[in-house]
């Protein structure tokens, strides 16, 4: 008599899952307190996309980096664009804290605004966050590398700053 | 904000794919985004859990996770990869909780950032076994409880082992065995359609 879980003896369209689910083997469902609150409408707006991309930057690494040495290093940025300037500093991660962008746009005329600013890592929005002129804004994330961060403005063009890596 | 009385998961039997139910989420359907939780609730709280996370922690990264989908749906560039999606989503946060909270830093790989690390063939293991627990929980309650324990017993059980456990006569384990593969074989064709 073959034992009664012997994949000879399953379905195939059975044993072909079987096979592969029993490399994870631990299978739980969450309380259900957690998938009821994440039924209950979010009021959060959704992160922007990008429908006219304005400009593609590069960060500026600062400090002194080594081919022997596998260090992230600070990194900012700042541009000038149509009607005022954005600036930002990213800092590697340290400690308990991963990355940490930092930032502020300025326009030229105050009352535009407001931008919003999206982290990303490839298709995932890890981040994001909106400011008014003159405003501070903030994201700290651990990151692969590969990162960007875009910056939405007002007048619907994106600025779009990408991590060229360790 | 009100806690909406209707909040229970609708079932996992929406055919819809996962393509399908993102364009919907991005256009903040709240159905579609149902089917989607309810589709993924499971694989995602055991791939936090499976990173080595306590259940309280894993509750954080759960909820994280989803909201990091839901801001994320219309920017989703493979839907039909979206188990591999969720998973890596899963894995960096994993990693952050942990490391915040300073409880498991030493023993969490900091390559769980990293969507590089992330092999395929967890992706389809965790992927197998959430279509298997869909067809499961599908069937009678006490025939899924049976092709679990043969399926997933870290010892593989004989008929006599299962008899014991089910109360059964050893001339009926075989064709209850057979009746309930053949439903659970006949629902996940009807998924491979």
């Amino acid at each position: 008599m073959t034992s009664p879980s012997d994949p000879n003896d399953l379905p195939e369209a059975v044993s072909r899952r079987v096979d592969a689910a029993r490399k994870f083997p631990q299978w739980t469902a969450p309380p259900d307190e957690l998938v009821s609150d994440l039924l209950v409408s979010p009021e959060r707006p959704s992160a922007p996309i990008t429908k006219e991309s304005a400009w593609t930057l590069d960060w500026e690494v600062t400090g002194v980096r080594s081919p022997g040495i596998q260090m992230e290093s600070h990194r900012v940025l700042t541009q000038v664009f149509d009607d005022g300037e954005l600036a930002l500093t990213a800092d590697p991660p340290a400690g308990d804290r991963g990355w940490q962008i930092r930032g502020t746009v300025w326009f030229r005329d105050p009352s535009r605004g407001p931008v919003s600013i999206v982290l990303l890592v490839e298709d995932h929005v890890v981040g994001s966050v909106s400011a008014q002129s003159g405003e501070t804004f903030s994201l700290e994330e651990f990151l692969p590398p590969g990162w960007s961060v875009e910056v939405h403005l007002p007048n619907g063009k994106t600025l779009t700053i990408a991590d060229q890596g360790a | 904000m009100d806690v909406d009385e209707s909040a229970q998961p609708p079932e996992e039997s929406d055919e819809a794919s996962d393509a399908e139910l993102l364009s919907r989420c991005a256009e903040r359907d709240r159905k579609a985004w149902g089917i989607l939780v309810a589709r993924y609730k499971d694989l995602v709280y055991s791939a936090a859990l499976a990173s080595g996370l306590s259940a309280e922690d894993a509750g954080d990264v759960f909820q994280e996770v989803f909201l990091e989908l839901d801001s994320s749906a219309a920017r989703v560039r493979n839907p039909q990869a979206l188990p591999r999606w969720l998973m890596v989503a899963t894995r960096r946060l994993s990693y952050k909780v942990a490391t915040q909270r300073r409880r498991m830093a030493p023993r969490i790989s900091k390559d769980l950032i990293d969507p590089r690390t992330l092999v395929e063939d967890e992706v389809v293991a965790a992927e197998a076994r959430r279509q298997l627990e869909a067809g499961l929980g599908r069937l009678d309650p006490r025939c899924a409880e049976l092709l679990r324990y043969i399926f997933f017993s870290p010892e593989t059980p004989s008929y006599s082992d299962i008899c014991e456990r089910f109360g059964l006569a050893l001339g009926s384990v075989g064709p209850i065995r057979g009746r309930c593969l053949h439903r659970l074989r006949q629902l996940l064709e009807e998924h491979d359609d």
